[in-house]
Formats: structure tokens, sequence, C-alpha cells
């Protein structure tokens, strides 16, 4: 397969610089003068190490994937997973209802922990996060929308 | 007579009991603020200043200053432990203390953390003394011209910095600068690469970048590939005490580097406008480039940890200096501090000379006295914080995500740094995963809105014949010997063997 990973990851980084330089193209002169001096030359130079990658790729041939990628990849899927559900339950509830949740949710079904150190695990982080960042400092932490549409 | 000023200072504070107990009351509290990602030492001042009220100027100052100078040693811990940074400036210190303790060495990497605190904190307090009366006209000597060319310099570490992949390297810190200029332009106003978005007026965060960027992958790498962050046997492993103080006297093995950025680390805290940041990858670069085998950075070479740490906690005495003669912040913290200062009834500014040395000795002492302070205090806690890296990797993954997002929270009170923290954080995943060597984003991104400022500004007051100012040719002859370095030793010895892999 040529089209692998390290490709893909290579024309990200092309788009971005080449999404960044079509931008700047549209700003005034003095505000884009810097943007286009780095970004002009990292889009040719990404575009050489797209061709690097490539050719690397057809020089070796569709390699067969090996154990421990093809071990990795589940393993992958399921720690992104794992962020989106962080970031959702985080901008949903907010720190100190979603952080504890998580944790014990992480711990219990994601790494097969026993319930007792799933529970001790979000109380700490409860005791941590309210304890210290809103009582002790009286900061504020992020209460997520669904929570501040209920609340009102 | 100056003698006897500069020892009574001492004598002042270390022969009050009530002194005392503040630093020692400050220290843990300035190394927590440092530890927890997103808090940092101006928020620790801003918290602190309502227990201030109704204290005399000397224990308010004394107490504020013990707890701000001492924050980046704090910040180290977790750089090194998790490969998070408790504050932008700890960030150069993970490229090697993280790899050390994937390496088992986690009691040595704090050691050298420890020690190069203590030491930097120590010179950066002989060097504001030294300084004192040289001031003047070393700060007034910097210009936008003199601004732009030192970052230009730090700039063209991205190439020592880049490793086997000078390519993938000089992208990646590109990338850095392209997202230092998402903000307002500063001279037309026209908001650049903002896609509309308020919050990515003033800049996009160095801390939440840091974090997507450094620690996302390390806990998305650390749960695909199973077991602890330490990558050795526990039996195998050494986190006493023992490992803890030879990582100290690393510190002095390698004195002459210590000795050079902790001074260069003092020199760029007395620029304002410069801040800890550039001063701890600067040294970073230097180190690299001045090691006689640069192929074992960042793979835990302990020079790696040694440099940033000195330089950061070295330039909180650069950056007192303008703080407090001037008036001029040397840093945002500084900033912050000089409000403090004003609140206390300290009136910075040149009269300072003539009627408030006293108090600037006794600052001076405060400095190097919460520095040793810290080293000794935090130094029986290093190894049991050594232990927690060999607790499974699946235990610490929820917790270190959630600092994450709590640090990129907080770090502007903006719900939307948590979608950077994401979004830059699956890019650095595959970053890390096809070798792409991450520490040169940070230069970029750190050093980029300075030098765009700086070209501005010199280009307006002297046009492009700011290049041929005495100081602009220093730093251009600077910024040639080390691209000239660079290449005299890829010609010599081949391309550097170093991988970037944290």
């Amino acid at each position: 397969m040529i089209l692998n990973g390290r490709i893909l990851t290579t024309t990200v980084m092309l788009a971005i610089f080449a999404g960044m330089s079509a931008m700047a193209l549209t700003y005034p002169e003095k505000a884009r003068f810097l943007p286009l001096l780095i970004s002009i030359p990292a889009t040719l130079m990404c575009l050489a190490q797209l061709v690097f990658d490539i050719r690397s790729a057809l020089q070796d041939g569709p390699a067969e994937e090996t154990a421990e990628a093809a071990l990795e990849r589940p393993r992958e899927i399921k720690m992104f997973l794992w962020l989106a559900v962080f970031f959702v339950a985080i901008m949903s509830f907010g720190f100190l209802i979603a952080a504890p949740v998580l944790v014990i949710a992480f711990l219990r079904f994601g790494e097969k922990e026993p319930w007792m150190t799933a529970i001790l695990g979000g109380l700490g982080a409860w005791v941590i996060l309210y304890g210290v960042f809103t009582w002790l400092l009286e900061l504020f932490l992020f209460e997520g929308f669904i929570t501040r549409l209920l609340i009102g | 007579m100056e003698l006897d000023r500069i020892f009574d200072s001492l004598l002042t504070i270390v022969g009050s009991p009530h002194l005392v107990g503040l630093i020692i009351l400050a220290v843990p509290i300035g190394m927590f603020f440092g530890a927890i990602p997103g808090l940092g030492g101006k928020l620790g001042i801003v918290l602190l200043i309502p227990f201030v009220f109704g204290m005399d100027a000397l224990s308010g100052a004394v107490f504020l200053l013990a707890m701000h100078a001492v924050v980046h040693t704090g910040g180290s811990i977790p750089s090194i432990l998790f490969g998070v940074p408790g504050t932008g400036p700890d960030a150069a210190t993970i490229v090697d203390g993280y790899p050390m303790t994937q390496k088992g060495e986690a009691g040595r990497a704090l050691g050298a953390s420890l020690g190069a605190s203590g030491f930097g904190g120590v010179v950066g307090g002989l060097f504001l003394a030294a300084m004192l009366p040289v001031l003047r006209p070393l700060v007034l000597a910097f210009s936008p011209a003199e601004f732009f060319l030192l970052a230009l310099l730090g700039i063209t570490f991205i190439a020592t910095l880049s490793g086997d992949s000078l390519l993938k390297g000089l992208l990646v810190g590109m990338f850095g600068l392209m997202l230092a200029f998402v903000s307002l332009d500063p001279f037309t106003g026209v908001p650049r690469f903002t896609f509309g978005q308020l919050f990515l007026w003033d800049g996009v965060d160095v801390i939440t970048a840091v974090l997507g960027l450094f620690a996302i992958p390390e806990m998305i790498s650390l749960g695909v590939k199973g077991g602890s962050i330490a990558q050795v046997r526990k039996e195998a492993a050494t986190y006493n005490l023992r490992e803890v103080i030879e990582g100290i006297f690393d510190v002095f093995r390698h004195w002459a580097l210590s000795i050079r950025t902790a001074l260069i680390g003092a020199v760029i805290g007395t620029i304002p406008g410069l801040g800890g940041d550039a001063a701890s990858w600067i040294c970073y670069g230097h180190a690299v480039q001045s090691s006689k085998d640069p192929s074992r950075f960042g793979k835990g070479a302990v020079e790696g940890v040694i440099a940033p740490e000195t330089a950061n906690n070295s330039k909180e005495g650069g950056s007192l200096l303008p703080t407090l003669f001037f008036g001029v912040p040397g840093s945002s913290g500084m900033a912050i501090m000089l409000g403090a200062f004003v609140m206390l009834g300290i009136q910075p500014g040149p009269m300072i000379a003539l009627t408030g040395m006293d108090l600037v000795w006794s600052l001076i002492w405060t400095l190097m006295i919460a520095n040793v302070l810290a080293v000794f205090m935090f130094l029986a806690c290093a190894p049991a914080f050594g232990k927690l890296t060999y607790v499974r990797g699946g235990l610490l993954i929820p917790f270190v995500i959630t600092l994450a997002f709590l640090g990129a929270f907080l770090s502007h009170a903006a719900w939307e740094n948590i979608v950077l923290l994401c979004g830059l954080g699956v890019l650095g995943y595959f970053l890390k995963k096809y070798r792409w060597p991450r520490p040169p984003f940070v230069i970029g991104l750190v050093l980029g809105p300075i030098a765009e400022n700086s070209l501005h500004k010199a280009l307006a007051i002297w046009g492009p014949s700011f290049f041929l100012r005495p100081l602009s040719l220093i730093f251009i002859a600077l910024i040639f010997g080390s691209i000239g370095v660079y290449f005299w030793r890829v010609r010599k010895n081949g391309a550097p063997q170093v991988r970037y892999d944290t």
C-alpha cells in the first residue's frame, strides 16, 4: 500500500502550509509579508518531503504490515476514541462533573481495573478539582455547555 | 560601606524568624504553582497578593519573590516525569528529561533539574548583584534591531534541534512560526488566520500548544504501547536518593555548560520582552551545539536537562534588574510583580538606586536563599516522585489528560483552547509516530512574534540600515557563526543522528 501514514502526515502538513499561504495572500501587504516569507518556502519544502516519502514508499514496495503495527492499530483507535470521549464530556458537562466520571470510566472499562480502584481514582480527581482549584484557589473551572443550559 | 550594606541585608533576612518562615512557606507554594500545568508563577503572584496585604514592604516582597523564584523548579517535575510541561519555559526540559525517565533515570533527571535550578537561581542573583554598576548602558543598548537579531539567532537553533532530519525539523519550526502569526497583525490590526475566533486575536497560547504537541501525544502513545512511562524493569531502575544526588553532581561535572547557560539565561532575563521560553530554548540549543557528541540529545542527555533549567531560574535574577531600576518589567511575571511592589509601597525606578539599595540587596539574597532552599526541601521527595513513573500507564492516563485539558483551559480561561489542544494533540501524535522532531515547533512559536514585532519596529526607526548598528553586527556574526558551526559539524561528522522522539 503506497498511501501510508507517513505520506498522509506529510500531506496534512503540506495542506496546512498551502492553505495558510493562500489565506495570507488576502491580507494587506504589511500583514502578509512575514507569513508569506515563511509559508511559501515551507510549502515547497513540504512538497520535496512528500516526493521523498513517495519515492521511499515506491522503492520499499507494498510492505507487509508488521505484527506490532497490526497490534497497535486497534489500540490507537481506542485511544483516539477515549480522547474524543474526554473532549465531548468535558465540553458538555465541565470539569467538576465530567472529569471524575471519565476517570472512573477509563479505569474501569478502558483499563479493566477493579471498581474500587476506579471509584477511588474518580473520587481523588474530584477532590483535587474541587478542593484545590475551586475551593482553595477559587478558580473558575469550565462548567460545560449542557450544565450551563441546565443551570440556566 | 557597600559590603556592610550587602551583608546587613543578608543578616536582616536570616536573623528574622518571620522572614525565614515566609521564605520556607513560599518555596513549596511556588513549586506547586510551577508543577501544575496552566497555573504558573503569574497566577501564583495574583492569588497571593491578598495574603501580603498588611505586611510591611520587605516581608511582602520577600514572600512573593521567593514564591516566584522557584516556580520553574517545580515546573520541571511533570516535564521530566510525564512529558507534561508545568509552565511554558519548562517545555525544553521534556526533550531530554522525559527520555531519561523512560530509561529509568527519573531520579537522576530530577536531581539534575534541582541542582541546575538551584545553581541557576544563585548565579542569577550574583549576576544581578554584579550588574548593578553597569546596568543602565546595557539595558539601553538593546533596541528593536537587537531584539530581532537575538530572536533570529534563536531561530537558527531550529537546525541544531532537527536531529537526523533537517528538512522535517525546519518544517516543524516553520509550522511553529506560522502559528505565531495567528493573531491580530500588530501593525495593520488585520486578524490573521483567526477564522473569526476572538480567542485567537491574542495569538495561540504557548501552554496549550505545548500541551497539545507534547503531553497528549505522550499519553496516546503510552496507551497504545501499554506498560509504564519508564521502559525498564523497576528493579533495574535507579530512583533512590543517591541517584538524585548523582543528578545534582552532574550539574557540577558540566560546570562550564552550567555557568554559560546560567549567564545566558540571566542576560536574556534582563532584556524586557524576550521572556523565559526564549531563554530555555536558546540555552537548550546552545547545549546541543556546544556538545562534543550532539547525537546523545533527545535520547536522555543530562546536559539537555541542565541547560534549560539553569536558564529558567537564572533569568529571574536578570529580569529583576529592569523591573526594579527602570520600572520596566523584564518578563510577564515581573509585570505582575511590579504591580505587587507598588501595592506594597515600593516605588521601582532609577530612584531605588539612591534610596532603596537595602531592599534591593534583600531581594537578591531572597532569590538565592529561596533557590537553595528549594533544592533541599525537594531533595527528599524526589525519589518518591521517581517511583510514580513505574505506576502502570493506564492508571496515569486519565489524570494526565484531565490535567492537560485543565491547563489549556486555565491558561486563558478559554474553552476554545481545549479544541485547539485536541487538534494539536492528534497532529502531534502522528508527528511523533513518523519521527518529525517536535522541539523546533516551540522555538518558532515563541520567537516568531518577537522577531516580527522587532523587525517592523527596527525598519520603521532605521530602515534596512539597522543591520549596520554595532551591536547588530555582533549578533549577525553570532548568527553566521552558529550556522557555520552547524555545517562544519555536518561536514566533519555527517548529519547528527539525533532522534527527538519526545
